[in-house]
């Protein structure tokens, strides 16, 4: 898996070139996250526009984050859609996690949090 | 009215890197099926939770072994078998598993994992398991209005 990071204000923006979020990708998406949380990042936003499939593995890495954010600053969504879209909302990450259209939303969300 | 059953079948490895043909071998039953991408993309998800299942816990990550998935369609009813050779479920993991609580949610006890059985009976209408001593099989059934 690739993944294209940039920092917008305090937020760490990680966009994930990767149509598929599974058994196979995930863990490279939890190491990215645990570390980038390690190194100091408290605001993070997930670019998800280029993913097409995520599976409860994926999900796993994403609240994985979530966890070593240890309610300081915050994780959300972003570029979710289709199928994507869907299985957040049907596994209620959705409600765990704030998901939204664009980026520049997701950086708002998080600079408010 | 003519009732057409089409069945299909798909043999992989007990390898992460198998599981987008689960996809590619769905999509032509969804069609058939009149399914849109949205039901068809969460019957893809029931599946590929169940043999990721099979590839973590039955398996234990170890490649080499045989998943067969067999598919079932007809008008506007899906049943998709998952059989492998591996270690069994517990009896009570099918049961038990349920979809994070999201209201009010403790990040202390918010589990990482755990939640593919619970998607599989979100997604699906039954989800049942059996195990003897040759090999241990996950049926789901999905249903569509006006379907049997």
């Amino acid at each position: 898996m690739h993944i294209e990071q940039h920092t917008t204000g305090q937020v760490l923006i990680l966009k994930l070139i990767q149509a598929r979020v599974d058994l196979e990708t995930a863990a490279v998406l939890k190491t990215r996250l645990r570390e980038s949380i390690a190194a100091g990042a408290t605001r993070v936003l997930l670019d998800l526009d280029a993913v097409r499939f995520i599976d409860s593995s994926g999900l796993g890495a994403i609240i994985s984050g979530l966890k070593a954010l240890g309610g300081a600053g915050g994780l959300a969504i972003s570029g979710a859609h289709g199928s994507v879209r869907d299985t957040l909302r049907l596994t209620r990450m959705d409600r765990i996690v704030p998901v939204v259209e664009t980026e520049a939303e997701g950086v708002a969300e998080l600079t408010r949090a | 009215m003519r009732r057409e059953t089409l069945a299909s079948r798909l043999k992989i490895d007990s390898r992460a890197s198998e599981l987008p043909r689960i996809g590619e071998a769905l999509r032509p039953l969804c069609a058939t099926l009149h399914l849109t991408p949205e039901e068809c993309g969460r019957v893809e998800l029931a599946v590929v939770e169940a043999v990721t299942n099979v590839i973590r816990h039955a398996y234990q990550n170890r490649p080499g072994h045989p998943v067969d998935i067999r598919f079932e369609s007809s008008p506007r009813r899906l049943v998709v078998e998952v059989r492998d050779r591996g270690r069994p479920m517990a009896a009570e993991a099918l049961p038990a598993a349920q979809l994070p609580e999201a209201d009010g949610v403790d990040l202390a006890t918010l589990s990482e994992g755990g939640f593919g059985l619970a998607i599989m009976k979100t997604v699906m209408d039954e989800v049942e398991y059996r195990s003897d001593s040759r090999s241990n099989v996950l049926r789901m059934t999905k249903r569509w209005p006006g379907g049997t």
